[in-house]
């Protein structure tokens, strides 16, 4: 069920009160009904995935815990992690990896022993497998390095996995980071209502208000821009880049927000990326969940800064690349995750900022022009469906031009959000608030009230990250 | 704790005035935008429902289609006015319609306005699964939800958290791929079900080309009493029998001719079973039935649909025209 649905405003208050008036000795079982209830809204078929899921990695993680040969702990996490991917190639990467071919189709078709694959061609891809997927295997992974005691329960492991409010979209939380929070004992007050509500409200402006309106003016660009003037089609491709933005970070908000009713802190998952002088730093400030799993996971086991200079090449490659692979299972998504990769060592090479090291004013919008052209580009191949299209952005329509309006509904949204991004800054919605007069606080609530019920939209977006 | 109720009560009182306030701004200054927009059915219903007509024709797309060449650009039911000497009618079209959204627009006649006649499109099309599962049909849904007299920030709230039916686009597809693969025709083997069909018709080289494939997935099904249309046309009869109006189906023409060239013998046959089957289950209803009137000069697109050229308008019009002649109640 999607954030932005009523489904959803009727299915929190449930849970909430459901929640509160069990003792809290049941709370977390409530809870992790409540997650698979929340995940079976989107398809139940797929339930079967998730709990398949984590019954490997509770086995595993057990298993690998309780054995100290070596050769036994490793061939467990192999294991493990074979099945993960195996099931995140099968059900993320199958139609890019057969390509164009017909055989697996027809095969589907005339073969009753391979009904399931046309469950995978069907059904599409299962909503938030890279998010707890990655969040899975980073758990395995910490038992294995024996920096996480396992977790005995199976429910409350299962509760690990499938936390609603952050399920479907990350962030990409740690296990020694959200179980204990899960599990403590949690005495609800106005004060965790009043933050949880403070960021939910910002988490909706920011999707429904922003990043939806924004997608509703980019999208018949991206769709046909041989229709478009030059300029237009640039402008596309800067509003997607406050799109995906206000999307992932709205939904994050959403995320974070909801959690704090059950006395859960999320961690942060965007710290104002667009402010960024380097790649280096845009990387610590967007999707942080992630970039921070692929520094643990790939790149430092990969060599990491460390290592020999060649080596370093090939981690900071490697884990740009697989990065890329993450988000999706198109040529597209590659191709950017290389360009971040390729910019990446060419700026560490020729042009690193030196660790405190100030810099002035000129330098500072130097690098902030170069870093934010790169990620631009970046975003172009990031939504491109076809690869053929990006040519068409660098050169003029031959066709009679579409106008293309910017109306009130995208024009009022996007004033405020940079309001929004020049005052709050890296603080979290709620931190910046409680500094406030309570006149100037109602006021900003109200505000973003009207922006969300006159401004949302109400076409048929999605959020971009639960295709990943 | 009196302390607290006033704290909450003062707060809510702020945030109530606020949305009434809202609400007045909303309807002042963008609510006619918002049905510009995304209510635009509810437009197209106030204009139909001028009061002024005397026969009402609910259509699709047919009505008003027509191709750059045509010098004659009425629609269908301007050139059936030609044929009626006292009496008017209007009409409410647009594409992808059916008769759930047809019923909606009934409920919705002014309690003051009883038009004679209620002539209404049976789209044969309609009753598949491609029609049912329309990418349009989103955008159908969220049109009723401002037609209504509720006021309009409430509509456009219910709107925005999708408080209608509404499905995403992969998993309509992902209906319509299923009901083409596991819903069971009544032929054998290679017509067992539209997969298999449309499969077989690529290894038929006199018969394939795409526009085969599209005419049996979209007139490749076999009507029977679950069909949700079949159910929204039960309930459009049973409105009109209660409210008293008299309603004619108007069965249009399909491209016959290019759906035998296209896609073989069967699916003509399969056409024809469904109008009979249509025909007794409605036997009560006077239906016009114009289902093999015209050949393919008349259509001027070759992918399935029922868009006539000037002509092909004028020869459903005759006979639209004709039928209302006859009836004695309306002269």
């Amino acid at each position: 069920m999607l954030f932005t649905s009523l489904d959803f405003f009727l299915f929190l208050p449930i849970v909430l009160i459901g929640y509160y008036l069990i003792s809290p000795k049941y709370r977390w079982i409530f809870l992790l009904v409540a997650s698979y209830f929340f995940y079976a809204g989107w398809k139940i078929n797929y339930l079967g995935l998730i709990i398949f899921s984590t019954v490997v990695d509770f086995i595993a993680s057990n298993l690998i815990f309780k054995t100290e040969n070596k050769s036994k702990r490793r061939w467990l996490l192999g294991a493990s992690l074979f099945i993960n991917f195996t099931l995140l190639i099968v059900f993320k990467y199958f139609h890019f990896l057969i390509g164009g071919s017909h055989w697996f189709k027809n095969l589907a078709n005339t073969n009753d022993d391979a009904m399931w694959l046309q469950f995978v061609f069907e059904y599409g891809i299962p909503v938030g497998i890279s998010f707890y997927t990655f969040q899975s295997v980073s758990y395995v992974v910490d038992v294995y390095r024996k920096r996480t005691i396992p977790e005995k329960s199976f429910g409350k492991f299962a509760l690990y996995v499938t936390f609603f409010p952050q399920l479907v979209a990350g962030p990409i939380e740690r296990f020694e980071h959200l179980h204990p929070q899960l599990f403590k004992k949690f005495t609800p007050n106005w004060q965790h209502f009043r933050t949880g509500l403070q960021i939910m409200l910002v988490g909706f402006f920011l999707k429904m208000s922003v990043a939806d309106n924004i997608g509703a003016f980019v999208s018949p660009i991206f769709n046909s821009p041989e229709l478009y003037s030059l300029s237009t089609k640039w402008l596309g491709v800067l509003l997607f880049g406050i799109q995906i933005y206000t999307d992932f970070n709205g939904y994050t908000l959403i995320a974070i927000g909801c959690a704090h009713f059950f006395g859960v802190q999320l961690m942060d998952n965007f710290r104002l990326p667009y402010g960024s002088y380097s790649l280096k730093d845009f990387w610590s400030r967007w999707h942080i969940s992630l970039s921070t799993w692929f520094r643990d996971y790939v790149y430092i086991p990969l060599g990491g800064s460390k290592s020999k200079k060649y080596r370093w090449f090939m981690a900071i490659f490697i884990t740009f690349f697989l990065s890329g692979l993450w988000h999706g299972a198109a040529v597209n998504f590659i191709y950017w995750g290389i360009l971040h990769g390729l910019y990446y060592l060419i700026e560490q090479a020729f042009f690193p900022i030196k660790k405190d090291r100030i810099l002035p004013y000129w330098e500072k919008s130097i690098r902030w022009i170069l870093t934010m052209s790169v990620v631009a580009f970046g975003w172009l191949l990031f939504r491109i469906d076809r690869m053929k299209k990006v040519k068409l952005f660098f050169q003029e329509s031959e066709f009679l031009k579409t106008e293309i309006s910017m109306d009130y509904l995208l024009i009022i949204p996007l004033f405020f959000f940079l309001i929004y991004e020049l005052i709050v800054r890296k603080k979290r919605p709620n931190n910046f608030l409680d500094t406030q007069s309570t006149t100037i606080r109602w006021g900003i609530y109200l505000i973003l009230i009207a922006l969300i019920v006159m401004f949302a939209n109400t076409g048929d977006l999605a959020f971009i990250y639960f295709q990943f | 704790m009196k302390k607290t109720l006033t704290y909450f009560v003062f707060r809510g009182l702020i945030l109530g005035g606020f949305i009434i306030l809202l609400g007045w701004i909303y309807q002042k200054w963008f609510y006619v935008e918002t049905l510009n927009k995304e209510g635009w059915l509810k437009k197209i219903g106030d204009t139909s429902f001028s009061k002024k007509a005397n026969i009402l024709y609910f259509s699709a797309s047919p009505n008003a289609s027509f191709p750059e060449s045509d010098t004659d650009r009425r629609s269908i039911h301007e050139k059936i006015q030609f044929y009626l000497n006292n009496n008017t009618i209007e009409a409410l079209d647009t594409g992808a319609i059916h008769a759930g959204i047809f019923l909606h627009a009934l409920q919705q006649l002014p309690q003051d306005y009883k038009p004679k006649i209620i002539l209404m499109d049976l789209n044969l099309r309609s009753f598949g699964k491609m029609w049912i599962h329309s990418g349009l049909e989103n955008s159908l849904q969220r049109n009723l939800v401002y037609w209504n007299n509720y006021p309009g920030l409430y509509n456009r709230i219910k709107a925005s958290l999708k408080n209608y039916p509404y499905l995403p686009l992969h998993e309509r597809e992902a209906l319509i791929n299923y009901s083409e693969k596991f819903d069971v025709l009544p032929f054998k083997k290679a017509c067992y079900t539209i997969k298999k069909w449309v499969d077989s018709l690529n290894f038929r080289a006199d018969h394939y080309d795409g526009i085969g494939r599209e005419f049996v997935r979209n007139f490749g099904f076999q009507i029977n009493e679950s069909n949700e249309m079949l159910k929204n046309y039960r309930e459009v009869v049973a409105f009109c029998k209660l409210q008293k109006l008299k309603l004619v189906f108007l069965i249009l023409p399909e491209n016959i001719e290019s759906m035998r060239k296209n896609s073989g013998e069967n699916l003509v046959k399969l056409c024809d079973k469904n109008i009979k089957y249509l025909k007794f289950q409605f036997k009560n209803i006077p239906i016009i039935d114009l289902s093999n009137k015209l050949n393919s000069s008349y259509f001027y697109e070759t992918f399935p649909t029922e868009h006539y050229n000037q002509e092909g308008r004028e020869i459903v019009a005759k006979c639209v025209g004709t039928y209302f002649k006859k009836l004695s109640n309306i002269k």
